[in-house]
């Protein structure tokens, strides 16, 4: 069995409000703010990935990014939970990167691994919430698709996922190979990894490939959403005033906001 | 003619007692054997360095009973006089051996009488006193830190009593019968020989004597061939553990070295201990006043500093002595944590270093907690849920506060400050490490302008590392996740000596006590002092000046890591000490005794599970001198036991302030 | 650029608020444009659906007819809406963030080879030179971006609670028009086997006019009985945040935020919540928001219109009294 994970590395979207700021252009966040983490959905991807691996007993599980050569970070990061390969794509050469052209990317490495039984992604990435990389990757390879999913098994011959439905779950049957985007769920919080495999993950090498590698023309990653264009980017003013309850003692302001929510008509 | 007795009266076959010698002798030193081979399955330390502080610290902790005579003195009293007793005692048959075996002698005249007479008597005496305070106190007065009762306990107080009782017998019905001239000089003895006289004859006399002798003799025989079998031991694990105890500053936990590919990642099993680790369980004397100084314990936790060790020495006794010591593969599973000693039980610990304090035989308790947790937490990555979001948190962001939606230079806000970043020029005396709490929490970020206030009023030019500080690693290592303490130090070192930091100033304890005594162990030195003592000395220099002050009545709470594990005990005191108005009044356990918070090891991130609350268990001490004010110097302290009076006396108006915050205020 | 498609998925549901967003959010657009508006109902919709879209703005309904829309299958539904756009023609897709709308979208847009934006808070068709603007919050709602897309197809999945709904006309006529789908079913099987609807006594998160939601500060799962309490006395709905979620306190089908459900209610409490950028942005389209947070620098209350520094420990369960003494009073007089 081979599992492919794709992950992205991102600024750290727990940066407290106050310190986030934009570049000079306004493009894009600015340069230094916070440090550079995993894809918070991602990691549940993965997490899930290794749930699948251990209720089977055994199995591959390749980590895939595309970026800067810090993103090796978090392709460390999955070898230290127990990912097996983990091999980055460089990002630097493909210019005007959209998300047909990182499906396209992804799509091209993955298909120079063994084949893949399943490959599973975040929902969407926690900077530009795109939403839309794992479905084109499944497109690209005409699997099925499957978002919101929270976990997987396997029953014989199909894969059984377990998703978020408008009004609850559902469990979904499917052929293999297929392709799912992956929630959070109390159920897939990536694993603390022991320090032992941090230590072993530091050793490993990770491949970088390049356009080259790929067989890929470095500008045949354009596509149709390279032609959106970015009128603003802003960070929204918050302007509510907030009228804190005063009183002596909780008491007082039980009933304060007692009344206030009476002249609220909500009670 | 010449004051002396003779050795051997009335006794006959002598060599039967050589023989037995022989047989004690064996089977005790078979004993000690054992446990040396024990002790040797432990890794390698080097505990015989600074051989005149050993010997100094051997002096006054073994023959001076000092910890045992600071607290329940009454029992270290006793203890005092039993062991001196028969520290003489055993000389006094030293001296016996050299004149009778050795022909040297020297049992005669006056020092036959002043030592061998009179102050043998006089110690014999007070050593019964002793063992007769100590039968009271186990078996009529029953402390709880003794139980529970067993029948080795009995025996061997049964058995010195018996030793020594019998031992003025014999020297009683000796000088009655040999109308000794200098009877005068064993009083007690001489005393004993005239009860027996009023009963018996002196052919009775003669036969009981040679009995009570050979008795005397085969229960002195068989206690010290008992002693590597039994608690009597600690005769020698005591001394040795006191000498062999670590040297190193107290606050500092030992050094993992991680780029060792096969080292075991903290303990598993015994063979991970030290040989010194395995060398102080067999010191416990089982007294329990470790368990009793517990905050754990006091609140019901299942954790007992006693226990832990008394555990682990029954697993150390039942390896075979020619034990493996080669490590097993990480993924083996623990015989130690898990099977021995729970996981519930390591995860209990605030590391407050009570236990170690109290202990009179300098047992390393805290040291081989954190050892255990390391393996959990590096090896085996278990550990409760909230510390792994405190982990998350510290890899991701270098704070240990999971949603902290502040940032690192909020707290400036209004100030007259800014970041090292921000003006990497900029000349300072010292730098204010803030810390994360002093940072990212509401309640301590009053702290935190409260102590920038002051340095800026006393005209010190102090520097901030703002975004750039991380945590200090403290809540890392000491939950046992030693790689990210290393991490975290090491990057906070790089920093630190970027902007070529000399001195610097923290108001939190733990801050305090990591950058001081552990980041040296990773090269980086610099001069730290918690905000009491800066504070003091701008006092004392003149550079703070106190305007008017309405301070009242006011308590101080020792931190752990201040008090405790740094003996900065007075400092703090002399601050509130120095406003006028201020009636200051001490908790009941206070200073080196003081009882924990509850806020360290890694409580303040994770919820108490177990029994009732530590918090609550201080704030009642601290409620219970009449205090309007509870003056506190570390950020756990403020959270826990703000918390903790709020819960014990909601009605009441207590505050809880940190001491810069009671100085400024008094001195607006 | 002049053709809006509402492209609505009667899967099980009844036609709701879901689908008037859509609906609402495309006859602005449609008005911008000067162009039209047309809903495309897949799955087999109940005979009340086309008349309500038609209430709400379309001026045609395409009906995509075939074996393959019996039951929903995200590729063969993603071919099918290919080929109803390729028979019918659609310039800007317009998508509900359902569970469907996350799959359908970004599939069909890249069937169409359709620029494709998720999660947008709004559409508008205001664009010099032609053109729509999409306005979709990034970075977990701490930036706002305006994405302007000038070449057709377009692909825009909507966040649920963030389109003012237009007022609905009556009698209001239209073209049904029906679109046979020949597309077979793709290589590799995809079913449903097995659906559970969780039930919340009775009250949809999305639906309640009041919710009450715990967040860290809550510290323990037990710790949501007082808010439970809370809730049976508003009648409210409950919901939580995300860490709560996370830490195993409450199920993840209460977490409100980003990466959950958006809610607009009348009310909104938030309980032990500190008001990270993320959460906010479940409940951007809350009308009144009261904080309750014994950490005075807490975020939310800059975000919220009421607030009470308090630990909700001791102050919910005054509220309640305060509540409950208020409703009884009522209902004597």
């Amino acid at each position: 069995m081979h599992l492919v994970v794709c992950l992205k590395q991102i600024l750290d979207p727990e940066i407290p409000s106050s310190d986030f700021k934009l570049d000079t252009q306004a493009r894009g966040p600015a340069e230094g703010i916070a440090s550079f983490v995993p894809s918070i959905f991602d990691e549940n991807a993965l997490e899930v990935a290794l749930q699948v691996r251990e209720a089977a007993g055994a199995g591959k599980i390749t980590a895939i990014s595309i970026g800067p050569d810090s993103a090796i970070d978090t392709l460390r990061k999955a070898l230290s939970m127990r990912a097996d390969e983990a091999i980055l794509i460089r990002q630097g050469e493909f210019s005007d990167l959209d998300t047909y052209g990182t499906a396209r990317l992804l799509a091209s490495a993955i298909r120079k691994l063994e084949p893949a039984d399943l490959i599973l992604c975040g929902r969407e990435s926690g900077d530009w919430y795109g939403g839309q990389v794992a479905a084109f990757l499944a497109a690209e390879f005409n699997y099925p698709y499957t978002a919101l999913v929270a976990a997987v098994s396997r029953q014989e011959r199909e894969w059984h996922f377990r998703r978020q439905s408008d009004d609850g779950w559902e469990t979904i049957a499917c052929s293999v190979p297929a392709v799912v985007s992956v929630t959070n769920d109390d159920h897939n919080l990536p694993r603390i990894p022991k320090v032992r495999d941090n230590m072993i993950a530091f050793r490993k090498t990770i491949p970088a490939w390049t356009a080259k590698d790929l067989g890929l023309e470095p500008q045949s990653t354009r596509g149709p959403n390279a032609e959106l264009e970015l009128e603003k980017l802003y960070i929204p003013q918050v302007s509510r005033q907030c009228r804190i309850i005063a009183g002596d003692n909780v008491d007082q302001k039980a009933e304060q906001l007692a009344q206030q929510l009476a002249d609220l008509h909500a009670i | 003619m010449t004051p002396t007795r003779q050795v051997y009266f009335n006794i006959t076959q002598v060599w039967v007692m050589y023989l037995l010698f022989g047989i004690t002798l064996a089977v005790f030193c078979h004993g000690i054997y054992r446990h040396w081979r024990r002790w040797q399955i432990g890794r390698p330390v080097d505990r015989f360095d600074q051989l005149s502080t050993r010997l100094r610290l051997l002096l006054k902790e073994g023959l001076g009973h000092q910890k045992l005579l600071q607290r329940y003195s009454g029992a270290g009293l006793a203890h005092l006089l039993i062991f001196w007793g028969f520290v003489f005692l055993f000389l006094g048959t030293v001296v016996v051996f050299i004149h009778e075996d050795l022909h040297i002698h020297i049992m005669q005249g006056s020092f036959y009488l002043y030592f061998e007479s009179l102050t043998l008597n006089v110690f014999g005496v007070l050593s019964i006193a002793g063992i007769v305070t100590a039968l009271v106190q186990r078996y009529v007065r029953r402390p709880k830190r003794l139980k529970p009762d067993k029948p080795d306990d009995a025996i061997i107080l049964a058995a010195i009593l018996i030793i020594l009782v019998t031992g003025f017998m014999i020297q009683g019905l000796r000088v009655q019968i040999t109308h000794d001239p200098w009877a005068a000089w064993s009083p007690f003895g001489k005393a004993a020989g005239m009860l027996f006289a009023a009963f018996l004859s002196p052919a009775e006399m003669l036969l009981l004597h040679r009995t009570i002798w050979w008795f005397h003799l085969v229960v002195v025989f068989s206690f010290i061939g008992w002693i590597p079998y039994s608690k009597l031991f600690h005769v020698f694990t005591a001394p040795a553990s006191i000498f062999t105890q670590s040297l190193a500053p107290r606050g500092q936990l030992p050094l993992l070295n991680l780029e060792k590919e096969d080292e075991p990642l903290g303990v598993s099993r015994l063979q991970n201990f030290f040989w010194k680790d395995l060398l102080d369980l067999d010191a416990c004397t089982e007294c329990g006043r470790c368990e009793v100084n517990c905050p754990a314990f006091l609140t019901e936790k299942p954790l007992s500093p006693k226990w832990l060790i008394l555990d682990a020495r029954e697993s150390l006794h039942a390896q075979a002595y020619n034990g493996n010591r080669n490590s097993p593969s990480p993924e083996e599973p623990s015989p130690l944590v898990g099977p021995v000693i729970k996981e519930e039980t390591l995860w209990s610990c605030t590391t407050c270093g009570a236990c170690m304090e109290q202990c009179p035989v300098a047992i390393e308790h805290v040291p081989k907690i954190v050892g255990m947790r390391r393996h959990l937490v590096m090896e085996r990555a278990e550990f409760p849920g909230d510390l792994e979001n405190m982990v998350r948190s510290l890899e991701a962001r270098g704070h240990p506060y999971p949603g902290a939606s502040a940032s690192r230079t909020d707290w400036m806000q209004g100030l007259p400050v800014k970041s090292l970043a921000d003006q990497p020029n900029a000349e300072f005396e010292v730098l204010f490490w803030v810390g994360c709490a002093g940072a990212l929490n509401q309640r301590s970020q009053s702290v935190t302008r409260a102590v920038a206030e002051l340095l800026t009023r006393a005209g010190v030019k102090f520097a901030v590392l703002g975004r750039e500080e991380r945590c200090t690693g403290d809540s890392a290592r000491r939950i046992g996740h030693e790689f990210l303490f290393q991490t975290l130090a090491q990057q906070n070192i790089a920093t630190l000596d970027r902007y070529k930091v000399k001195k610097i100033v923290t108001a939190c304890p733990h801050c305090f006590n990591t950058i001081k005594n552990e980041y040296p162990q990773l090269g980086g030195n610099y001069e730290v002092v918690h905000h009491s003592e800066f504070l003091a000395e701008l006092v004392a220099q003149g550079r703070l000046k106190l305007r008017e002050a309405k301070t009242g009545k006011v308590t101080f709470h020792d931190p752990c890591y201040l008090g405790r594990y740094n003996q900065i005990y007075d400092a703090p005191r002399n601050l509130l000490d120095s406003l006028p108005g201020a009636e200051r009044s001490e908790p009941e356990w206070n200073r080196r005794n003081a009882l924990c918070c509850g806020g360290g090891g890694g409580f303040s991130f994770m919820e108490e599970k177990r029994g009732t609350r530590m918090n609550q268990n201080r704030s009642c001490q601290l409620l219970a001198t009449g205090a309007d004010t509870i003056a506190v110097g570390c950020p756990f302290c403020m959270i826990m036991l703000e918390d903790g009076v709020k819960t014990a006396a909601p009605e009441q108006s207590v505050q809880v302030r940190d001491i810069a915050e009671v100085w400024k205020a008094a001195t607006e | 650029m002049r053709s809006v498609v509402a492209v609505l998925i009667a899967d099980h549901n009844e036609f709701g608020r879901t689908e008037i967003e859509v609906l609402s959010a495309g006859v602005r657009l449609a008005e911008d444009l000067g162009g039209t508006l047309t809903a495309v109902l897949l799955g087999e919709p109940p005979a009340s659906f086309a008349p309500n879209c038609f209430s709400y703005g379309a001026n045609r309904v395409a009906v995509a007819e075939g074996p393959v829309l019996s039951a929903y299958q995200p590729i063969a539904f993603s071919a099918a809406i290919e080929q109803v756009i390729r028979t019918i023609g659609g310039d800007v897709l317009l998508f509900p963030s359902t569970t469907s709308g996350l799959e359908l979208a970004p599939l069909s847009g890249h069937k169409l080879g359709a620029s494709v934006v998720m999660d947008a808070v709004g559409v508008d068709g205001k664009v010099d030179g032609g053109g729509i603007r999409i306005h979709k919050p990034v970075f977990g709602g701490k930036a706002q971006s305006l994405l302007i897309a000038r070449k057709v197809p377009v692909v825009v999945a909507l966040r649920m609670r963030s389109i003012a709904p237009v007022a609905r006309q009556e009698n209001t006529p239209g073209e049904i028009i029906k679109v046979p789908v020949t597309v077979t079913s793709p290589a590799g099987t995809w079913r449903l086997v097995d659906r559970n609807v969780e039930q919340s006594e009775g009250l949809r998160l999305e639906d309640a006019r009041i919710v009450v939601s715990g967040g860290r500060g809550l510290g323990g799962k037990e710790n949501f009985a007082c808010l439970e309490e809370l809730s049976r006395v508003l009648g409210a709905a409950l919901g939580a945040s995300r860490a709560a979620v996370d830490l195993g306190w409450v199920p993840s089908t209460w977490q409100i935020g980003q990466t959950g459900k958006k809610i607009a209610p009348d009310l909104y409490l938030a309980v032990g919540i500190s008001g990270a950028s993320q959460h906010m942005v479940g409940i951007a389209g809350a009308k009144h928001i009261v904080a309750i947070n014994k950490d005075d620098k807490a975020p939310i209350f800059q975000m919220a219109e009421l607030g009470v520094i308090e630990d909700y420990r001791e102050f919910i369960p005054k509220l309640i009294e305060a509540v409950k003494k208020r409703k009884t009073s009522a209902t004597t007089l």
